[in-house]
């Protein structure tokens, strides 16, 4: 038995005209430009083809597919061959018979016959494809010259790539290609020697391949083969689920044999990945099933003692009256909780329902804090809502694409690839980092503008890239007149156009040339579609908020909101950050981003949940961490959240953490923060758990449990028991009556439930009876908050300057392999491409310091320090060093200081002023 | 420094740089009045106004006049 999705053979077509064909005598209509491949495929005449698949391109070579048309001479090739309106194919002639037969023995001819022991045996449209043209014989003998003796290069870690069972259809090079974006393969050589290679002729580990899996997907034999097929066979069965790293949120079908996880298969159907993936997505989910996996609960008096495994119910009833004792001897809002953007919609629901009902306090904050809450209040405060405004097929729709703060191939790349693809087709790219990111100049794919600007001025490049827009009369008069709220625009256009926001003004604050600035601006404001994405690098200053509202002003002002190809959207870090976010995390906000004070909303979860709640904001984290330092704040719950690693100025967390009386950590791993925890609960992976994510296009994807919890309790199955022994019982069934209870308490999900979810795959909020299939893109006719609000922005410089004790500046991000605290990727075979964290250094200031490539440094700010390797780098410009935070020895955070955004405290990980020193090694 | 000072002290902080940083055009004291009830805790209000009453000279005028308009 087989578990793989039906091949069209070709992609879809979209076109106004259709047209009608007769297929071996079955009619069908479909749009011009179709391919009669797949109008047969689609009237389930299926055509035999090797080198076709539906997301590649037709590339007619293997000859296989041949088809008659009638009125036609010879046999055209019916991947490439268009349907025309009344067109009379045969795809199963005598004729077609011999030809395929003929062409598919010359391919077996070159082929090991060792099917009844291949890996592939059963999943191989070599076999498939011999089947089916009926080959019984092969009248050449393997004495003659062949490839039956060809290498097998088995250096990546996940898959081989057996080089004598290639038949050259090109599927793989096409794949690394057009869909990742990559172009890491060619076919070298020519005539019978061609053969597909790495792009240098180098194995395939130390190539540029990015191990995405698509070539692995691609290939038609056992030529680029899993390892782990390989190992456990050919699955047998399978589960649509949702991957549990970036924001991107993509589909995949787990495909299992028996009970035991063989490959994770990225979804055509995904709305969000359409059949792409990345390298940790599609290979890294061996954590789950890692050693280091604590499955049991675990208690202790005292972080100093040995913990205790005991049953579940000791340690609930040890969790609850340890916070019912500091709340009898600190006060109710002694204790709080952190939701983590790791879990589901219905385990972080759960979670600040408990705080705000059973602990009765609103002291609940989610990891969004130290990444995104910017967005949150910067987008509400102009759009109206928290959240991105685009899906992420409109990028295909851009004519200018703004990247401000993100890196995307590295942080989201299955998106990443995704606008690759839109670039290389024509869109201008303006690229806003510090640091020479892949975009900035890769295959094919060049920057029109990269404003190299110093850390820290976000704002000021903006400002006056909005300063040219308004001065060179670039404002689009009718879409603001129509959609926006005008006299907060007059203030804003006089604030902007102030000769203080001007490039020339601002060109020594930034580092940006002034004529940079207005080129940008120029291909912005006039580019037809404009669309901004921006990561953490937008959101983690001290003006993260400001930078928001300054973005979406610019958008607004150039008239680049509410239609496909434009937008303002966040890049989000973990898969649920906006799930997590829009739950009711923050301490301020019930679901659906409605505030605790608002009397008509905290009336109506007070009768759902029977509870009178406080009207109050509580604590973010902090401010939890400062009160527990100052010892009035005792108690913490932390749902899958690594605060000891992930959160700035480490050693001020630990105080923190060291303070408080009972610790409870919720986990899949022993991590940094468990350090000081008293209660450890094991958590579910990503395969274990039955709910939703939210992606950064506000995507409603199914999660479904791919294995039973090794812990034997769902999460949020958990979270209710803790809630029940504090005295507040939470009765559910399953998860989806948990979002039965968020639909029918936040309007911008009344429509969804699990079923709707099953039935359509996903759906992307608001998604409720005015937009009962969802809401692809936001504001279309309207702002949600009615028009759009222009907000000045004013350039406030950061207090974190460089000095002469500490002249660098120090600004962090990710790499692709690896995955924030690197708790998950850490404990997989990713650590072969990054096994440690390295500090990026240009030369210049390497070598005024005698640092050299490789070499260890010190790395020191006015808060902590730390070792690790230096690399020189030309990504970066002298003056400013990067590196990553997934390693907890390297401890990034040590140094990174407690700065944070004026509005919503998110720390300003991205600027730190460090000095740099040679050091002896990582212990000295 | 205590560590209750240290809390006091991030307030301090947080709330001069509200005010250096609220958009221009608006009452600055509303607007960091208005943000503090909107994401400040009671308890933190509350240090906040002990502060302003035992060392104003911490704080930005703004901040002071916003904690006027916080009692």
């Amino acid at each position: 038995m087989t578990v793989y999705e039906r091949d069209l053979g070709t992609p879809a077509v979209s076109a106004d005209t259709q047209v009608t064909v007769t297929i071996d005598g079955m009619p069908i209509t479909v749009p011009e430009g179709t391919s009669v491949m797949r109008a047969a495929a689609l009237v389930d005449a299926a055509i035999p083809k090797l080198c076709a698949t539906d997301n590649l391109d037709a590339f007619g070579s293997c000859r296989l597919c041949l088809v008659e048309i009638e009125g036609r001479p010879g046999t055209p090739a019916s991947c490439t061959t268009p349907c025309q309106d009344g067109m009379v194919v045969n795809t199963q002639t005598p004729r077609l018979d011999k030809l395929r037969k003929g062409v598919m023995e010359l391919y077996i001819s070159d082929h090991p016959l060792d099917c009844l022991t291949c890996s592939a045996n059963g999943d191989c449209e070599l076999q498939d494809m011999a089947g089916a043209v009926g080959l019984r014989q092969v009248r050449y003998s393997d004495e003659g010259e062949n490839h039956l003796s060809a290498g097998k290069d088995e250096s990546n870690p996940y898959f081989t790539f057996d080089a004598s069972k290639c038949i050259v259809c090109s599927r793989c090079v096409r794949a690394c290609s057009e869909v990742q974006g990559t172009f890491a393969l060619t076919i070298a050589g020519r005539g019978f020697g061609s053969a597909v290679s790495t792009a240098q002729d180098t194995d395939f580990l130390s190539s540029d391949c990015v191990s995405c899996g698509a070539c692995v997907q691609a290939c038609p034999t056992a030529t680029l083969q899993e390892k782990s097929v390989i190992d456990r066979g050919v699955p047998s069965r399978k589960v649509k689920t949702t991957c549990a790293y970036c924001g991107v949120g993509c589909s995949f079908t787990a495909e299992l044999r028996g009970d035991e996880l063989v490959r994770m298969v990225p979804d055509k159907q995904g709305g969000a990945n359409a059949g792409h993936s990345c390298v940790k997505g599609r290979f890294a989910w061996g954590y789950a099933n890692h050693e280091d996996r604590i499955t049991e609960p675990m208690i202790r008096d005292s972080i100093d003692d040995e913990w205790r495994v005991v049953g579940w119910e000791e340690a609930i009833q040890f969790a609850a009256s340890r916070l019912k004792k500091i709340q009898t001897d600190h006060g109710i809002d002694a204790i709080g909780g952190i939701t983590s953007s790791r879990c589901t919609n219905e385990e972080v629901y759960v979670v600040q329902k408990m705080v705000r009902a059973a602990f009765g306090t609103n002291n609940v904050d989610t990891c969004a804090r130290v990444c995104h809450s910017p967005t949150g209040y910067g987008l509400k405060q102009t759009f109206g809502t928290s959240a991105g405004t685009q899906d992420f097929a409109s990028v295909q729709d851009a004519d200018a694409i703004l990247v401000i703060g993100a890196n995307p191939t590295d942080a989201h790349p299955v998106f990443g690839s995704r606008m690759k693809r839109r670039l290389r087709e024509g869109a201008e790219l303006i690229v806003i980092d510090p640091r020479a990111i892949d975009l900035v100049r890769s295959p094919h794919i060049g920057a029109q503008h990269h404003l190299q600007l110093r850390p820290g001025t976000n704002v000021a490049v903006v400002n006056a890239m909005a300063h040219v827009v308004v001065t060179e009369g670039w404002v689009a008069e009718a879409f603001v007149n129509e959609r926006c709220d005008v006299e907060s625009f007059r203030a804003w256009e006089r604030f902007i156009a102030l000769p203080e926001n001007s490039p020339e003004a601002l060109e020594e604050t930034t580092g940006v040339p002034a004529a940079a600035v207005r080129a940008a601006a120029e291909t912005y404001a006039k580019a037809g579609n404009g669309a901004i994405y921006y990561g953490l690098g937008v959101t983690e200053h001290s003006q993260g908020s400001t930078m928001v509202m300054a973005m979406a002003n610019l958008a607004m002002a150039t008239g680049n909101i509410g239609r496909s190809g434009v937008g303002v959207n966040p890049l989000r870090g973990q898969n649920n950050v906006q799930g997590s976010c829009d739950m009711g995390s923050f301490p301020h906000e019930f679901a659906g981003y409605r505030h605790v004070s608002d009397d008509s909303a905290r009336a109506l979860f007070d009768s759902a949940w029977g509870v009178s709640l406080r009207g109050e904001p509580g604590m973010r984290i902090p401010n939890m961490l400062d009160a527990a330092v100052a010892g009035k704040f005792r108690g913490l719950y932390v749902q899958g959240e690594d605060i000891a690693q992930s959160d700035p100025n480490i050693h001020h967390v630990e105080a923190a953490l060291k303070a408080m009386d009972c610790v409870i950590v919720q986990d899949l791993f022993l991590n940094e923060t468990a350090r000081f925890a008293h209660i450890f609960l094991p958590g579910t992976s990503f395969l274990e758990k039955d709910g939703t994510f939210t992606n950064a296009e506000r995507r409603i994807n199914r999660v479904r449990p791919v294995v039973p919890p090794l812990s034997g309790m769902s999460e949020w199955g958990v979270t209710c028991a803790i809630s029940e022994a504090m005295g507040y019982p939470m009765h559910y069934e399953n998860a989806a009556e948990i979002m039965d209870e968020i639909a029918a308490l936040t309007p911008t999900f009344a429509g969804v439930s699990f079923a709707l979810l099953d039935e359509v795959g996903s759906v992307q909020w608001p998604c409720n009876g005015e937009a009962p299939m969802g809401t692809p893109v936001m504001h279309e006719h309207r702002f949600v908050r009615g028009e759009g609000q222009f907000v000045t922005t004013p350039y406030v410089p950061t207090d974190e300057r460089s000095t002469r004790k500490y002249p660098l500046l120090l600004t962090t991000g990710r790499i692709l392999s690896q995955y924030n605290v690197g708790a998950q990727t850490r404990r997989t075979q990713n650590t072969i491409w990054h096994a440690e964290d390295i500090l990026d250094i240009h030369a210049a200031d390497a070598e005024a310091r005698g640092v050299a490539d490789g070499d260890w440094i010190e790395i020191s700010s006015r808060v902590g320090s730390t070792r690790m390797r230096a690399r020189l780098s030309e990504e970066i410009p002298a003056g400013v060093v990067y590196t990553t935070f997934h390693h907890p020895v390297s401890g990034t955070n040590v140094i990174t200081t407690d700065n944070s955004d004026w509005a919503t405290n998110c720390p300003e990980y991205k600027v730190t002023a460090v000095e740099v020193r040679p050091s002896m090694g990582a212990g000295s | 420094m205590t560590d209750v000072t240290q809390q006091d002290a991030r307030l301090v902080v947080m709330a001069n740089q509200i005010a250096n940083n609220v958009p221009v055009g608006g009452e600055v004291p509303h607007q960091v009045a208005e943000h503090m009830r909107k994401f400040w805790t009671g308890a933190m209000r509350a240090d906040l106004q002990r502060i302003a009453e035992q060392s104003p000279n911490q704080l930005r005028q703004e901040v002071v006049a916003a904690v006027a308009l916080l009692a």
